[in-house]
């Protein structure tokens, strides 16, 4: 039984490696811009927006389709530990969801923010919409109070836009890769 | 060995997960399909595509696991190795093979069917309908932007405090629906109508840019299009024309069937991986079931049969304890159980041999003993004993008989028999092994000197009473042969002279009365000397008489022997004695066919005569004789029976010597002569002990 586990394991293994094999280049892929972070009123406040996202025809094709398309940014705090793993101090989902209305040519973009919708802007063309959807702005991600005082912590950050497919027929999103600065705590 | 119970419930277990697998992928499947047309939901693909990967794993894991256990299994050249091989490929084949075209054809046969949901024509109605719409929003659109363009420049020529009258006024002559006037931050100057909601922040931002708003849509509270441009640098204007409620329905129409299509076209690539990945699990299910199944059955079929062969060989290497351990109701069971049941008699039959192999031992060990005493027995015996088997071949000399016949030790048996100084006894041993117990005397003459023997022969019998041999026995009866003689002759002498003393008596009387006769000069004396010498000449007579026989005894002419038919001498004897005793009945036994015999016809008449006479005799004239002649083992056996008295017991021992007689006036010579004659011929003759009815006798002659 336990030669089939370990057998069962490799075999897993070497399916996981041919599919990073297979995974597309990132070279070209959308990417986090302008990541900032700073305290504001005793806060980790956080800005970024995704680059390399509006001009993708998969994403121009899902929104004009008149689909639901969600943008999903991921923020992190994290706090290095030596020899250990790193502590996820907090973590805020902001989904954006874009849908395009055919009949009026207007763009409604949610804000959702942790699962709860916090605003909703309607606009009338594709780069408001881009402007309103791409970027977030001034997002607390915790408390200076939860955080060491003087001490170092990283902030990464990620968006992802679509589902997409490797090998065919395994779903893979179409995501920016983790991006991440260090900042200290006052 | 995993437990069969265990192997069970595992099969169940996985059994029941496929199942209920199943049938939650049937049900994702179909709520999915419905939800991926409007959301693109993935939670169905990512349930396929894992339960793929795990699939294509798992069977990839199982075939690379067969292909391995059966390289090993050949190379270690274990029984069914190749056979589980082959049924395994023969099903894994079998059932990929119509799994990879089928599931071939349906990709084909969907990809077409989708191909003709998003043909050119339907994509042209759509986008051509949508363009309409677009169109007509485009007209409404450019309308209000420039009557709002129209009303602003007349706005901008009269003073800011007159504009909100002058918008109130040309609201009436215009047709416009809607008039707003308002600064930059929204504070409405003008609202017509009074009720309607002035424009948000964005439309306001959008009125004060240079291009101004171009023919929003509002679709609440109805319909509405509105267009504004600034007045100056702190006021704006936009107007508002409700949208015409049956264009404003068609367009909705057009847009909503176009957002469907659009959507179901922009999901064409999920929904095609969708049914891909579906049909591809079936496909891999019904492989992996195939390799399942095949594995499963190669197993069930090939375990029994390598468990025969396993058996076959312990079986061979004489293992016959080995019992194959499978149990199964179908024929391979059957064919189990009959072999454990055939190697079971089998052991139980190599058990009875075992135990029949140490009985044989344990007789054959007996038998050697008893072998050994009677070897043992037959070396020490001071009896001379020769056994002959059924050929008359000699099987065993004891020392007593070797050095009796003078066999130097190391010599073969078969010598005695070709020894010409033991003619006489060859002529004995060389006879039939068959004969009844028999004993005679012979006189042997060689290196020292005449020894006389005495021969006993017994014929061995089977217990059915088949013969097997004979047994021999040699006695040296010279010394005691030699006393009998001298006691014989003393018994000779003895009534020789009570023969002769006899008549002596009244030989002397007769003379003593004529001597008496004469010295008295009697008268009678004539008479007396008559009486006398008649006596004297009668006593004289017998006397002679008794000579002669005596004579004749001792010197028996030569016996001559030629071959001859006992019946016609039994007839010719018989029938002399019918006519001269009509009293005396002669029954006679007689075969139609016999063989010759050697014999001296006038001896065997004279045997025959003494034995009709003796009985004749006996029987006083009157009785019955039978005489019967058979062939048993090789010899003529001849029976006399009369119905006289009979001999004494104690007479019969002694009745075929030289001068003893049962009958008064007897010579004692006639059966001497009868068993002297005999011998002469290598027969024999002896007292029927058996016969009760008379005297019997059986003669014995070599055929």
């Amino acid at each position: 039984m336990t030669r089939s586990l370990h057998s069962l394991a490799a075999l897993a293994v070497l399916a996981v490696l041919a599919a990073a094999w297979a995974v597309p280049a990132r070279a070209t892929g959308p990417y986090v811009s302008g990541l900032k972070a700073g305290f504001e009123n005793q806060k980790l406040v956080v800005s970024f927006g995704v680059g390399a996202a509006f001009d993708r025809e998969d994403l121009r094709e899902a929104i004009s389709s008149t689909r639901t398309v969600t943008l999903t940014f991921t923020v992190e705090a994290v706090k290095h530990r030596t020899a250990w793993k790193n502590k996820t101090l907090a973590r805020r989902v902001v989904q954006r969801r874009v849908t395009f209305d055919n009949l009026t040519r207007q763009y409604t973009v949610e804000t959702l923010v942790d699962g709860q919708q916090t605003g909703r802007v309607v606009v009338g063309s594709w780069e408001e919409m881009a402007a309103a959807a791409g970027r977030v702005e001034g997002l607390a991600v915790t408390g200076v109070a939860d955080m060491e005082p003087s001490a170092t912590y990283s902030v990464r950050a990620k968006v992802r836009l679509l589902s997409g497919f490797t090998l065919w027929i395994i779903p893979w999103d179409v995501e920016t890769p983790w991006v991440s600065l260090e900042l200290n705590t006052p | 060995m995993r437990r069969p119970g265990m192997r069970r419930a595992w099969t169940t277990v996985a059994a029941a997960l496929g199942l209920m697998g199943g049938v939650a992928g049937l049900w994702l499947l179909r709520r999915e399909v419905r939800a991926d047309a409007a959301e693109g939901g993935g939670a169905l693909l990512t349930a396929l595509s894992l339960m793929n990967v795990l699939l294509l794993l798992t069977l990839l894991f199982v075939l690379f696991r067969q292909l391995i256990k059966g390289f090993l299994e050949w190379r270690r050249q274990r029984e069914g190795a190749r056979f589980r091989t082959r049924l395994l490929t023969t099903f894994v084949l079998l059932g990929l093979a119509p799994s990879l075209l089928l599931f071939v054809g349906a990709i084909q046969l969907f990809e077409s069917t989708v191909d003709r949901w998003f043909q050119l024509p339907v994509h042209g109605i759509s986008s051509a309908g949508q363009r309409m719409v677009d169109q007509a929003m485009d007209m409404v659109r450019d309308q209000t932007y420039r009557q709002a363009v129209a009303l602003a420049a007349q706005l901008r020529q009269v003073p800011e405090e007159l504009r909100p009258a002058l918008a109130r006024h040309l609201y009436g002559y215009g047709g416009l629906d809607a008039v707003f006037l308002f600064d930059r931050s929204g504070r409405l100057l003008v609202g017509i109508p009074e009720k309607a909601p002035g424009p948000d922040a964005y439309k306001v931002a959008k009125c004060f840019e240079p291009q101004g708003l171009k023919g929003w849509i509002d679709l609440a509270p109805r319909p509405t299009v509105l267009s504004g441009v600034s007045l100056d640098s702190g006021t704006a204007l936009a107007v508002g024309a409700y949208l015409p409620v049956d264009l404003f329905e068609q367009a909705r129409f057009i847009a909503e069937n176009n957002q469907e299509f659009l959507k179901a076209r922009s999901q064409r690539r999920n929904v095609e991986i969708t049914m891909i990945s579906s049909f591809l699990a079936l496909t891999l299910a019904v492989t992996f079931a195939a390799v399942w199944i095949g594995t499963r059955l190669s197993r069930e079929i090939s375990i029994p049969l390598q468990l025969l062969l396993e058996g076959t060989r312990e079986v061979s290497r004489g293992n016959l304890s080995h019992q194959i351990p499978y149990e199964a109701r179908d024929e391979i069971g059957q064919v189990v159980g009959s072999f454990n049941r055939m190697i079971r008699d089998l052991d139980t039959s190599q058990r009875q041999l075992e135990r029949s192999n140490e009985e044989l031992q344990q007789i054959g060990a007996s038998a050697e003993r008893r072998r050994r005493y009677i070897e043992t027995l037959m070396e020490t015996l001071p009896i001379a004993v020769v056994s002959f088997g059924s050929e008359g071949d000699v099987r065993m000399v004891n020392p007593t008989a070797r050095e009796l016949l003078g066999l130097e030790k190391g010599d073969p048996p078969q010598r005695l028999l070709a020894r010409p100084e033991w003619g006489a006894l060859r002529e004995v041993l060389s006879g039939p092994p068959s004969r009844d117990v028999a004993s005679r005397e012979v006189a042997l003459s060689g290196r020292n000197g005449q020894r006389i023997l005495s021969v006993s022969t017994t014929a061995l019998r089977e217990a059915e009473g088949e013969v097997f041999g004979s047994l021999v026995i040699l006695e040296d009866i010279t010394d005691l042969s030699r006393a009998q003689r001298i006691a014989a002759w003393q018994e000779v002498a003895r009534r020789l002279a009570h023969e002769i003393k006899n008549p002596l008596t009244p030989i002397r009387l007769s003379a003593q009365r004529i001597r008496k006769k004469v010295r008295d000069r009697a008268d009678d004396l004539e008479a007396a000397v008559l009486d006398g010498t008649t006596t004297i000449e009668r006593e004289v007579e017998g006397m002679m008489t008794m000579v002669n026989e005596f004579s004749r005894f001792a010197r028996l002419p030569e016996t001559h022997l030629k071959p001859g038919s006992l019946v016609s001498l039994i007839q010719d004897a018989a029938s002399t004695y019918r006519t001269a005793y009509t009293k005396v009945a002669i029954e006679l036994d007689l075969p139609a066919q016999f063989p010759a015999v050697r014999f001296d016809w006038e001896q065997m008449h004279r045997v025959l005569k003494n034995l009709f006479e003796n009985a004749i005799e006996a029987m006083e004239m009157a009785g019955t004789i039978r005489v019967s002649l058979a062939e048993v083992g090789g010899t003529a056996r001849l029976t006399l029976h009369d119905t006289g008295p009979g001999v004494p017991k104690e007479a019969r021992t002694r009745l075929f010597l030289p001068y003893y007689s049962t009958k008064r006036k007897g010579t004692g010579l006639g059966l001497a002569i009868v068993a002297r004659v005999l011998e002469e011929h290598g027969g024999s003759i002896r007292v029927d002990e058996a016969y009760e009815g008379g005297a019997g006798f059986v003669i014995t002659l070599p055929l």
